[in-house]
């Protein structure tokens, strides 16, 4: 027994019998571990391994608080973990917290550190669990506050206009509402059965919290950038990997709202190097700034500038000249960086002497990996050669100016008085010279507390995409004249979309705290303005991310479980770049000797053609052939895997050769949305549910369409999710009768318990017609409105 | 004009806004209060918009084949024999007196009477995306908005042949491109990855029987009904209606339509057994099924390097194909109403490069029309003796479109209005080439 200090009566050791966790005996790394955690006090003792000794020292210590009434029997693992916090207890010799209550607290610590390691476990083996709870940034009591202040807004609204509140929901809508909202998905079997057999009386808030914490949000919130941002995968030449990579880092972050907009409005560099995603968003306009900026006025500022493109705006304020004030901030943008040529010095020289072939592919190659964002902006555009109006002359170069809110002074080089300075032909920026960094202006002028649309847009937004409808609709045109149906509502929130500093994580903690997010949504479509003084959540369609999310959700019980890094998809590109980057003139011309001719793959495709020209003039191959490709096309047609690969395999057999598509998959990777291809391949599931294409700011829909029917229908359910390995029959096979099924097949989809005659009935028909019907009852769950509705 | 005219004039998200608008501005209050979207709607639904098509129609269905990448015209449909810029190839005569083609559609020569070739076709659009949208939309390529393509317009204005069936079908690819632009979701053409694939999804699985697909449907009907008796929004009965589409669809006779395995061997030999063939195969079966819109998409014509090689890999499917389509749809008696295009978003460069290949070429090349009502065996428009100017009758690509229009009666002033108030025309600016029709 060691002590380092402080008077302590010492006792003789008494033998205390050890809980051992897994067989193996418990104590602190070194001696006096716990000093950090409490005032000065005499230090712990070391528990020997194995060692039965009494460890009266391993608690905290004050003068005068007597160890034998204050020990807790036996040392666990709980013992060591309470220590820090029975530390912070205020101790006062009167005061030692008795031995039961100690023996309370232990339990309740235990409990709560072993969750917390599995929760750490996971935490560290999934790479999008957002870095921090949301608890330690900002106290429930806050949130909830805040979510009062609204709920008092929402009230008096509905008041003024002698409306009711709808009251709060159910459990099970209330569960499936928060999943679906927070994480993008439904909840799982075992998700739906502990929250509804919860009997805490603050399980909703606790849920919230939970489910903003949980890597499904990172996922959930991805998707919502890829489609404002139309985060498209491959853009020409241009990989939009890394941009995917960049939102998805930055929303694991919690990167500030404001901060994510002025990088990606400042952001230069080359497109394809690890660390400068940022470059995505104008990037995806590449060469078409006044687009970028249209796009990103749309976006930012709700404002819709794009008519005044071409001539003033028909139905709002704006000019054309205002239009080109704007553009201006983007002035002298160039869409190449050269960062990396003065590797490739004597390039020339060197392509000089090989055949076309290779030059043409080296050359290619610089371009594809010189593709990025060079310029921080010129303050100055010219007018179009077409301006039509009487104020200033065609092609007359206007300085930048903002549209409303502060004005923005730009520091430009001497010129003569009254005269705009013009831009040059080839403005290649000094070396050493400041910049005029309009972009940089810009961006602070845009993502300004000020600005009076910036907090307004994202908030809006935000609500919108909570609520089901923004508190002003549309999202991204507000005029000069727009008024709110709700004012109020629409100054809070915007409040406190400043007031926290714009992080999006807190602000939609606030939302899903308000007593609106639980209470019931309204029956039918709204008349007018009911709609914006929310009685209730409004009830929509899932998106098409939901919705695949959501069936995956029926095949992996674990599916967030399989998100992957957030740089998984763009590893490969910034290998390239890298490569490209360190290569000097040799190893580019090494590099583009190695890539795959095309002629190759044509020469192939030729020898199928070939093979396949053979089979067909041999009469009786073909006579056993033809059926059996009828029968694969139909397999085919129908996403039946198995089918596919059994007659695939037959033909092979047989000696006839299959094209490429013979075993190809349909739905491809099966994972969350976020971690596919963006946009998802046109065939796949998620477009024909409405995913946006990526082309246009506005391009999802949630409108029923044919094809999305019939893949619910006969593709996806029957073949991933009633057939083959899915979750949901793996829980269907292991129950134990047929009212259990009904259950279990209720909870998995639908989120909640069957009603008793539906019990009933589908129980008496289980008992006539056995598994086929289990399998029927899936297949009527997932095709009903019930399912695709978020209530 | 009256504000009831004023109206009419445009579609129906368009009314909305300009309601909105006109709300908003003259009464000063919140448009949702006096117009809000539910009550504009309402006030609208007595009023659809009816199928527009003009009495001087000559076509009912369009067969519109793409070739992606800019097809070298000078090698194809407007060779220069003895000229330089034609190369290694040789020029052929056809079944029309006077018009001669590339040595490589040799099919198509022999159905030249069937076919008016446009030489004349001229562009400032160099770029493929940018290209493609202007051939697929008549308007220029911009981030800001989706205009709809061709297909989109015959069905918003001239509606479907034949209610049971998709109005406008896109094979082989390019559901990249748009489709329905800012047109409702219920424009988008319908895509089918590969002719040979067939309809996806439109059999019942295995394993399930048309007894137990109608129990399943019936209980899927008794759980819905449920649902929406507490909520009755019009999205929720726009899926009800979907589903019974759907399954109309399934039991469609005219469903057999996707499938080109039912055409016999012979037939399925004569348009080649290659993608394109078989996806003119399968328009040919979508015409006669009365789906009035069909295109077919082809790949890889964008030879910048072995041009005259590539060139020999890739025609004869489109030889064979287009020749076959042809003769098929004359013999069927189809020809005279189903306009056949065969077009590509621009030329290649008459100038021959290193690389025995040919760059874009936008300021003169041509395209091809065919059925529909267009006198065959003949070319309008012409290009200089070297094919490196337009010489007579130029023809830009919003006209071309407007030609088609012209063929189906589309009427070419109407103007629908985007939903950000944006009016737009199916050609835009173009003007039908009328005196190619008989």
């Amino acid at each position: 027994m060691e002590s380092t200090g402080g008077k302590t009566p010492h006792r003789e050791p008494r033998r205390a019998p050890f809980t051992r966790l897994r067989g193996q005996s418990v104590r602190p790394s070194r001696c006096g571990e716990f000093e950090a955690f409490r005032p000065p006090a005499p230090c712990l003792a070391r528990v020997e391994r194995g060692d039965r000794r009494h460890p009266d020292t391993a608690f905290p210590r004050v003068p005068g608080c007597d160890p034998e009434t204050s020990f807790v029997p036996w040392r666990a693992v709980s013992e060591l973990l309470a220590e820090p916090f029975l530390a912070t207890l205020p101790c006062s010799t009167a005061s030692c917290v008795p031995t039961m209550v100690r023996n309370v607290l232990a339990s309740v610590l235990l409990g709560g550190a072993l969750v917390a390691g599995l929760h750490a476990q996971t935490a560290t083996a999934n790479p999008q669990h957002p870095a921090k709870s949301v608890e330690s940034v900002r106290p429930l009591k806050s949130v909830k506050e805040d979510a009062a202040r609204l709920d008092a807004v929402l009230d008096r609204g509905l008041q003024r206009r002698s409306q009711t509140a709808l009251p709060l929901t159910d459990d099970a809508t209330f569960l499936r509402r928060a999943y679906l909202t927070i994480v993008g998905r439904i909840p799982t079997l075992a998700e739906t059965e502990t929250f509804l057999a919860d009997q805490n009386p603050d399980k909703r808030d606790v849920l919230c919290d939970q489910l903003l914490d949980s890597p499904g949000h990172t996922s959930h919130f991805a998707n919502f950038w890829f489609d404002q941002l139309r985060v498209k995968s491959r853009i020409q030449d241009i990989s939009g990997e890394p941009f995917a990579d960049y939102l998805r880092s930055s929303i694991q972050q919690d990167k500030p709202y404001d901060q994510l907009v002025h990088e990606m409005l400042v952001a230069t560099g080359p497109g394809h190097q690890q660390g400068n995603g940022a470059t995505g968003m104008l990037l995806r306009d590449k060469n078409m700034p006044h687009d970028a900026m249209a796009n990103a006025l749309r976006l930012f500022l709700g404002t819709r500038l794009e008519c005044a493109q071409c001539h003033n705006h028909p139905f709002d304020i704006w000019t054309q000249k205002q239009f080109f004030e704007m553009a201006a901030f983007f002035g002298g943008l160039r869409y190449r960086d050269e960062s990396t040529l003065p590797n490739l010095v004597g390039l020339r020289t060197e392509l000089a002497g090989l055949d076309d072939r290779t030059r043409q592919r080296a050359l290619n190659l610089v371009r594809r990996n010189n593709q990025g964002l060079e310029g921080s902006g010129s303050g100055v555009e010219r007018l179009p050669r077409d301006y039509k109006y009487e104020d200033l002359k065609p092609g007359t170069a206007v300085l930048a100016n903002t549209l409303f809110g502060a004005d923005v002074k730009l520091k430009y080089p001497e010129q003569k008085k009254g005269e705009p300075q013009r831009p040059r032909r080839d403005q290649r920026p000094q070396p050493g010279a400041a910049g005029i960094d309009s972009r940089g202006a810009l961006a602070d002028w845009m993502t300004s507390k000020k600005n009076p649309q910036f907090a307004k847009v994202i908030a809006n937004r935000m609500w919108a995409r909570t609520f089901g409808a923004g508190v002003v609709e549309p999202l991204d045109d507000f005029k000069k004249d727009t008024e709110p149906v709700h004012p109020e509502l629409m100054v809070q929130i915007e409040k406190l979309m400043v007031d926290l500093d714009f992080d999006l994580r807190q602000f939609e903690r606030v939302l899903v705290h308000t007593k609106l997010f639980q209470r019931e949504s309204p029956a039918g479509d709204a008349d007018a303005d009911a709609v914006f003084t929310f009685q209730g959540p409004m009830l929509r369609r899932m998106t098409a991310e939901q919705t695949w999310d959501s069936l995956l959700t029926l095949v992996f019980a674990d599916i967030d479980e399989r998100l992957r890094p957030p740089d998984a998809r763009a590893q490969q590109v910034y290998q390239q770049f890298a490569e490209f980057a360190n290569a000097d003139a040799k190893d580019l011309i090494a590099l583009a000797q190695n890539d795959q001719p095309m002629r190759a793959q044509q020469q192939q495709q030729r020898q199928r053609e070939e093979m396949r020209q053979q089979v067909a003039a041999d009469a009786e191959l073909e006579k056993k052939a033809a059926p059996l490709r009828r029968q694969l096309n139909q397999a085919r047609r129908n996403g039946d895997q198995k089918q596919v690969a059994a007659i695939a395999e037959e033909l092979q057999r047989l000696g006839v050769p299959l094209g490429q598509r013979a075993a190809r998959g349909r739905e491809g990777d099966l994972l969350r949305a976020s971690d596919l291809q963006q946009p998802a391949p046109p065939n796949h599931l998620l477009r024909q549910f409405g995913q946006s294409t990526r082309e246009t700011v506005d391009g999802a829909s949630t409108v029923a369409t044919v094809p999305q029917v019939m893949t619910l229908l006969n593709g996806f359910l029957d073949q991933r999710v009633l057939e083959g390995q899915s979750a949901l029959r793996a829980s269907l096979d292991t129950a134990q009768n047929g009212e259990r099924r009904v259950r279990i097949a209720f909870l998995t989809t639908l989120n909640r318990e069957p009603t008793a005659t539906e019990t009933q009935e589908w129980r008496r028909a289980i008992a006539i017609d056995g598994d086929a019907v289990v399998k029927d009852l899936v297949w009527v769950l997932c095709n009903s409105n019930e399912f695709r509705f978020v209530r | 004009m009256t504000l009831p005219d004023l109206i009419a004039g445009t579609d129906i998200q368009g009314r909305r806004t300009f309601l909105t608008r006109m709300a908003s501005s003259l009464l000063g209050v919140g448009a949702a209060a006096a117009f809000g979207p539910e009550a504009v709607a309402r006030a609208l639904a007595q009023d659809p918009a009816p199928p527009l098509v003009l009495g001087r129609a000559t076509a009912k269905n369009v067969i519109y084949l793409f070739l992606r990448g800019g097809m070298s015209h000078l090698d194809t449909l407007d060779p220069k024999p003895g000229k330089e810029t034609q190369g290694p190839v040789e020029a052929l005569r056809t079944r029309a007196d006077g018009v001669l083609l590339g040595q490589y559609f040799p099919k198509v020569a022999e159905q030249m009477d069937k076919v008016c070739i446009v030489s004349s076709m001229s562009s400032k659009q160099g770029a493929h995306p940018q290209a493609q949208y202007l051939m697929r939309t008549s308007y220029e390529l911009r981030g800001t908005i989706q205009h709809p393509s061709l297909g989109a317009w015959c069905q918003r204005l001239a509606g479907r042949n034949n209610k049971m069936l998709p109005g406008h079908v896109l094979i082989g690819g390019g559901a990249e491109m748009p489709s329905a632009g800012f047109f409702p979701p219920d424009f988008q053409a319908l895509p089918i990855g590969s002719a040979e694939d067939g309809l996806q999804n439109a059999t019942l699985p295995r394993g399930v029987d048309n007894e137990r697909f109608e129990r399943r449907l019936a209980r899927l009907k008794q759980l819905d009904s449920a649902f929406a008796e507490k909520h009755g929004q019009r999205s929720v009965q726009a899926y009800s209606k979907a589903y019974t589409e759907a399954v109309r669809l399934m039991r469609s006779s005219d469903l057999v339509a996707f499938d080109i395995e039912l055409e016999p061997k012979s037939m399925q030999q004569a348009y080649g057994e290659t993608p394109f063939g078989a996806g003119c195969l399968l328009a040919r079966r979508l015409v006669e099924h009365g789906v009035r819109y069909v295109e077919v998409m082809s790949d890889g014509w964008d030879t910048h390097a072995d041009n005259f090689d590539r060139l020999g890999d890739l025609t004869p499917a489109i030889d064979q194909g287009l020749a076959a389509l042809l003769a098929d749809l004359d013999a069927r008696g189809l020809l005279r109403e189903t306009l056949v295009v065969l077009a590509t978003e621009f030329g290649r460069t008459p100038d021959i490069d290193q690389d025995q290949g040919r760059n874009h070429y936008p300021k003169a090349f041509s395209c091809l029309l065919a059925g529909g009502g267009v006198r065959g065996g003949q070319r309008y428009g012409s290009t200089d003796a070297e094919g490196r100017e337009v010489a007579t009758e130029p023809v830009s690509i919003q006209d071309f479109n407007a030609t088609i229009a012209h063929a189906v009666g589309l009427p070419l002033d109407y103007v629908i209005t985007s939903p950000s108030g944006r009016p737009f025309k199916v050609a835009d600016k173009g003007s039908p080439i009328t005196s190619i029709f008989s």
